[in-house]
């Protein structure tokens, strides 16, 4: 908790009063901190996959240089709504939205977007470590020269510096040419975010990053996180409530597909407005 | 029989789905003696079930060689060097040399099969591995569910179409269409070595490129069908960490797919090889069947061990001393060997260059 409030991003703004928790539509707004600019803007977001409704007029926004976590019940969309940030699920056969989502000022599914350029700003890790069948300093390298971010000299120095952050460094320098698959899961994981990281993104999206790892890869992704902000938007899946607890500067609670409550850490897990969410973190339901 | 510890069933008659009658404890017996016996059985079982291939090959190379030893010892290893292909006279009176009875004035050479043989395969695996691997990725990555079920079965009828249609359809309609349109190209191209081969006349229907495209034509639903099995084995979460990073289409397959699925794809093409190396019917339908002398350029007559074994097994069995059959019985040892050759190669070529040592062992060796 003590971290949450030295968090130098998210300022202790409430929601406005004027918005009582009852009655309102629950797209109350997050983060209506007015001086910082907005990663990612969601306005009345609904999507579909082949006619069956996933998330509901979800709206929402991102501080710049904070990290949201979203919780809520086994299937209540939160990963749908994730994977819709960066247009994950446009792939997916009988996937259908509409409602606006905002990077900056770029309609994330406007016209003419380009994918490729919107994917690398905004980065995905999901919920188990997805290296690719390359050695292990490629695999930092690849994203880095398929957007030719850095002249090819110094793209090794690169990788170094990502793998030095993630702190995965001291244990794989003397076998980057190996197989990431030889790596333990927690490693193979801050693998893929040093990937990830590789690009430069300016909004990381994470998938219960830490779901297949043991507590002390747990504690590592963790702390990376807490480290990564405020230069990187983070948005965390996670199922693990002290997770988002830990980590977090604000909370969104998902249910039945359905923004039901945005707050600080403090007030969703200490004040909710909503009865469900006060019952889903007291772990009454869910 | 009430050695049997079944103390629950023995107190529950008729719970057996008999009712009124004692459970009948010599089933039960039966059944654990037969569940002794299977299990017992299961190694020995799939122990000569996996000696069968192996058997079947030795024999089949063992019976091929004892066929062939006389005209190994005749021919020597000049056999793979020669060209000229002489049955000599029919009517002349038999000869004998080193105690194996002949036709006067015979001449085997294999060396215009042998080279007809791995140029024709060659040329078929240049046409058919990039054709299949790329429409094995666009029949998984790119077209709907339903349009990639159809593709697939496609692919699987194309596998049962009987290879005398292939040559039918190559000496019919490829052949005549290739040699009337790749005339005014053929003699264009510059006469320089390496060049030269693809200079020339076209002759008419028949011929390597003929061969060569018909085999590249039947191998392709093998490759095909075996890489897209590999390619939907991907783990869609690795493609979908690629698109993630913001790649390609393309760099998702060259980055992903490939490494993912390169042995795999080497062994699917080695499946291919095999097939036409020693396809039989479509070449010789389509080869031209000329004997004794190698292409001279993509467009000439050529012939293969197969479908010279097939052709020619008429004339041997009209020769009265037996040996052009045994000639033909060491040119299937030939072919054999090729085929083995062709199989460790590949292998090799995989070890070499290490293509699964960064792939998950999961994935195949």
């Amino acid at each position: 908790m003590n971290t949450v409030q030295a968090k130098p991003v998210v300022a202790e703004v409430a929601v406005p009063a004027s918005n009582p928790a009852v009655a309102g539509p629950e797209l109350e707004v997050a983060g209506t901190t007015g001086a910082l600019p907005k990663a990612m803007t969601v306005t009345g977001f609904t999507g579909a996959f082949s006619g069956k409704t996933i998330i509901e007029d979800i709206s929402l926004e991102l501080a710049e240089g904070s990290i949201t976590a979203i919780v809520g019940p086994s299937g209540c969309g939160k990963s749908t709504f994730l994977r819709s940030l960066n247009r994950m699920n446009d792939r997916i056969p009988g996937w259908k939205c509409n409602g606006s989502v905002r990077f900056y000022d770029q309609d994330v599914y406007g016209q003419g977007v380009d994918l490729l350029s919107l994917r690398r700003r905004v980065g995905m890790v999901f919920q188990r470590p997805n290296p690719f069948p390359m050695s292990i300093e490629e695999n930092v390298a690849c994203g880095i020269k398929a957007h030719r971010l850095v002249p090819r000299s110094e793209v090794r120095r690169r990788v170094q510096d990502r793998l030095e952050e993630v702190g995965l460094w001291k244990a794989v320098h003397d076998r980057l040419h190996d197989s990431p698959f030889r790596l333990s899961g927690g490693q193979q994981q801050l693998l893929c975010l040093a990937r990830s990281l590789a690009v430069s993104p300016d909004v990381l999206l994470l998938d219960e990053p830490t779901s297949s790892l043991d507590p002390i890869s747990t504690e590592a992704v963790e702390q990376l996180l807490k480290e990564l902000v405020p230069d990187i938007t983070i948005v965390i899946v996670t199922h693990n409530l002290a997770q988002a607890r830990r980590v977090a500067d604000r909370v969104a609670f998902f249910m039945d597909g359905r923004l039901v409550e945005t707050g600080t850490v403090q007030q969703i897990f200490e004040d909710p407005r909503r009865i469900e969410t006060g019952q889903y973190v007291s772990g009454r339901i869910g | 029989m009430t050695t049997v510890f079944a103390p629950e069933l023995e107190k529950a008659p008729g719970s057996n789905g008999s009712p009124g009658r004692p459970f009948h404890m010599l089933s039960l017996r039966v059944a654990r003696l037969w569940g002794a016996c299977a299990d017992r059985a299961v190694p020995w079982v799939t122990g000569v079930f996996a000696v069968v291939p192996i058997a079947v090959l030795v024999a089949i190379t063992v019976v091929l060689f004892h066929e062939a030893l006389p005209a190994i010892r005749i021919n020597g290893i000049g056999f793979l060097t020669r060209s000229r292909w002489d049955v000599g006279s029919g009517y002349g009176i038999p000869i004998k040399v080193h105690g194996v009875e002949m036709a006067p004035h015979t001449s085997y050479g294999a060396w215009p099969l042998i080279l007809g043989t791995l140029e024709s395969s060659a040329l078929a695996l240049v046409i058919a591995v990039p054709i299949s691997v790329g429409a094995a990725i666009i029949v998984v990555e790119k077209l709907p569910p339903r349009l990639s079920r159809w593709a697939g079965i496609c692919l699987e009828v194309l596998v049962g179409i009987p290879s005398v249609i292939y040559g039918l359809w190559g000496i019919l309609t490829l052949g005549p269409f290739l040699s009337k349109h790749l005339a005014g190209i053929a003699d264009h191209v510059p006469d320089v070595p390496v060049l030269r081969f693809f200079r020339g006349p076209t002759y008419g229907a028949e011929g390597l490129l003929v061969s060569g495209v018909v085999l590249g034509i039947m191998i392709i639903p093998i490759i095909a069908s075996t890489s897209r099995d590999l390619i939907r084995q991907v783990p869609s979460s690795a493609k979908e960490g690629a698109r993630a990073l913001g790649m390609t289409d393309f760099e998702v397959v060259r980055k992903v797919i490939w490494p993912w699925t390169r042995s795999g794809i080497v062994g699917a093409s080695v499946l291919g090889l095999g097939r036409a190396l020693g396809e039989t019917m479509a070449v010789a339908m389509t080869s031209g069947a000329v004997l004794g002398t190698t292409a001279h350029s993509i467009f000439s007559h050529m012939n293969t061990i197969a479908a010279t074994i097939v052709s020619q097994l008429d004339s041997a069995f009209a020769d009265g001393t037996g040996f052009e059959v045994k000639v033909l019985a060491e040119l299937g040892l030939v072919l054999i060997v090729i085929t083995l050759l062709c199989n460790f190669g590949a292998k090799l070529l995989l070890k070499r260059f290490g293509a699964s040592a960064i792939a998950p062992a999961a994935m195949g060796n």
